[in-house]
């Protein structure tokens, strides 16, 4: 199968205890009930919040990536025709975590013995429009390993959140690339993304106990560009520009200055010019919420020249007060923080 | 009868035992009950069952991760199945079991303390952190979780940290 898109970054973690979910299935499981993420999918797509294999699997050594492909290649030379199947496959580059258990295949963990870490890996991925929405069609490969016809049950693949991702379904230990399909949606379409996420696990420290753990398990999340067949690439959109009142402001002034001019009198036309700034300043304000402040909270913006005592000074003076808040410093009337 | 003197000592002595009853009397009038007012920074009684079934399980499925909140030494803490327990987490029977009566209550406590300081509602940072930069969002390292104001998970959170109860059962989600 070609391989024409490669992704390889690199994401840093604290280190943290956590457990993995051995199946993409899991990804749709009630979280409340049992051990799920309750439809959650770590593709690190937009209206997912970015969330991705990271958000659990944590302090990897950083030296995994992943890779697309299409066949038809053409999906990444002259982008998706639109309404045409691809059989897609994600690789994870670079499995050196546990590798040395993938020989085992499905011998592992803590119901065979010896125990013998698991080579559990993982992806989830998903396509989405410029709205951060899922298109086009995803499915697994049928009996003969190709996307025509009916989807064969089972799989090295699961389709989560009502068929609009995909992710591994755990089945084969050991395994590195899954395969399934996409059939992309229809004229007009427009530029599309595909959201990737992978996970080389297990490189914790699982135990017979506990085989699942999740400390040392590289990630690696990545987004590649599908254009339409056909259409122009989309234009870069301007900046914008968030200055707020700006335009009042001028247009106040201006008004005012052709007033000045149209005045005979220079001394109240110079007035009315003074004026005109006055109420233009004023056009230009606009209401500051608390959580628009996190400048002007900054301690280096208090006006004292020694922001730390002031905060020491307002701490015991809310302290014997009873009082709270106000500026510079934390706490309430208990003195105790 | 007396000698003049004493008696004469005895009629001071009772004129000052006047004055200083006066006093008393007057400074007892002057006294007021003091009443302790409650703290103002203090954290409102919000409805836990409300928040057991309208917005724990928001926080499990959207916060709970272990590089997130499901991190003992990170602010609002949430502990979730198969994720970050109370107590013995070594094996995956142990993380795997139904949350504890005790871990709900955590749960509640560490979002409850974002009440502290009487902020509103609409302001607590429990809520406004999340969301989108265009309704006010910001700081938050894991993203714009809820999609807006009108989000059904922003709606619960906003209506429990309003006070609001009755949410288990069918109150305004």
């Amino acid at each position: 199968m070609p391989r024409l898109a490669v992704i390889l970054c690199v994401l840093g973690a604290g280190a943290s205890v956590a457990h993995a979910y051995p199946t993409g299935f899991q990804f749709d499981s009630d979280p409340v009930t049992e051990d799920g993420a309750g439809g959650v999918v770590f593709s690190g797509a937009p209206r997912w919040a970015g969330h991705d294999c990271s958000v659990c699997h944590t302090n990897g050594p950083g030296r995994v990536g992943v890779s697309l492909e299409a066949d038809p290649a053409s999906l990444f030379e002259n982008g998706y025709q639109p309404g045409a199947t691809y059989k897609m496959r994600v690789v994870l580059e670079n499995n050196l975590t546990a590798l040395e258990f993938a020989q085992l295949g499905d011998r592992c963990g803590s119901q065979y013995q010896p125990y013998n870490r698991c080579d559990d890996n993982g992806f989830a991925m998903e396509i989405d429009d410029a709205n951060g929405t899922p298109i086009g069609g995803l499915s697994g490969t049928n009996a003969n390993g190709d996307c025509q016809g009916q989807a064969a049950p089972g799989g090295d693949v699961a389709l989560i959140a009502n068929d609009t991702a995909v992710a591994h379904s755990g089945i084969h230990h050991g395994q590195a690339a899954w395969v399934f399909c996409w059939t992309a949606p229809g004229t007009g379409s427009g530029r599309l993304t595909a959201f990737i996420s992978a996970v080389d696990g297990n490189g914790g420290d699982g135990t017979p106990n506990y085989p699942n753990d999740m400390t040392g398990d590289d990630t690696v999340t990545g987004a590649v560009p599908l254009l339409e067949r056909g259409a122009a690439p989309p234009m870069p959109q301007s900046g914008g520009c968030d200055a707020s009142g700006g335009t009042g402001s001028l247009a106040v002034l201006a008004l005012f200055g052709l007033l000045a001019l149209a005045w005979k009198r220079r001394r109240t036309a110079l007035r009315l010019v003074a004026l005109g700034v006055v109420v233009a300043s004023f056009a230009g304000c606009a209401t500051v919420r608390p959580w628009q402040k996190e400048k002007l909270a900054q301690k280096k913006m208090t006006f004292d020249p020694d922001p730390r005592e002031d905060e020491l000074d307002l701490h015991m003076q809310e302290s014997r007060e009873g009082s709270a808040g106000g500026y510079g410093s934390a706490g309430g009337g208990c003195g105790c923080n | 009868m007396l000698p003049r003197d004493t008696y004469s000592g005895l009629r001071v002595m009772g004129r000052s035992l006047l004055i200083i009853a006066t006093c008393v009397g007057l400074a007892a009038a002057a006294c007021a009950a003091v009443d302790n007012q409650p703290a103002p920074g203090a954290i409102a009684e919000l409805d836990e069952a409300s928040f057991k079934c309208a917005v724990e399980p928001t926080l499990i499925r959207d916060c709970s991760y272990t590089a997130c909140h499901g991190n003992a030494g990170f602010p609002l803490r949430v502990y979730s199945i198969g994720k970050l327990r109370v107590g013995d987490m070594t094996t995956l029977a142990l993380r795997t079991a139904p949350l504890t009566d005790a871990e709900h209550h955590a749960n509640y406590l560490s979002a409850r303390a974002f009440d502290y300081g009487g902020v509103a509602a609409e302001d607590n940072l429990i809520l406004r952190k999340v969301l989108p930069v265009n309704d006010g969002g910001y700081e938050h390292k894991g993203g714009a979780i809820f999609t807006g104001l009108d989000d059904p998970r922003a709606v619960k959170l906003l209506n429990w940290l309003s006070g609001q109860s009755g949410l288990c059962n069918g109150g305004n989600l």
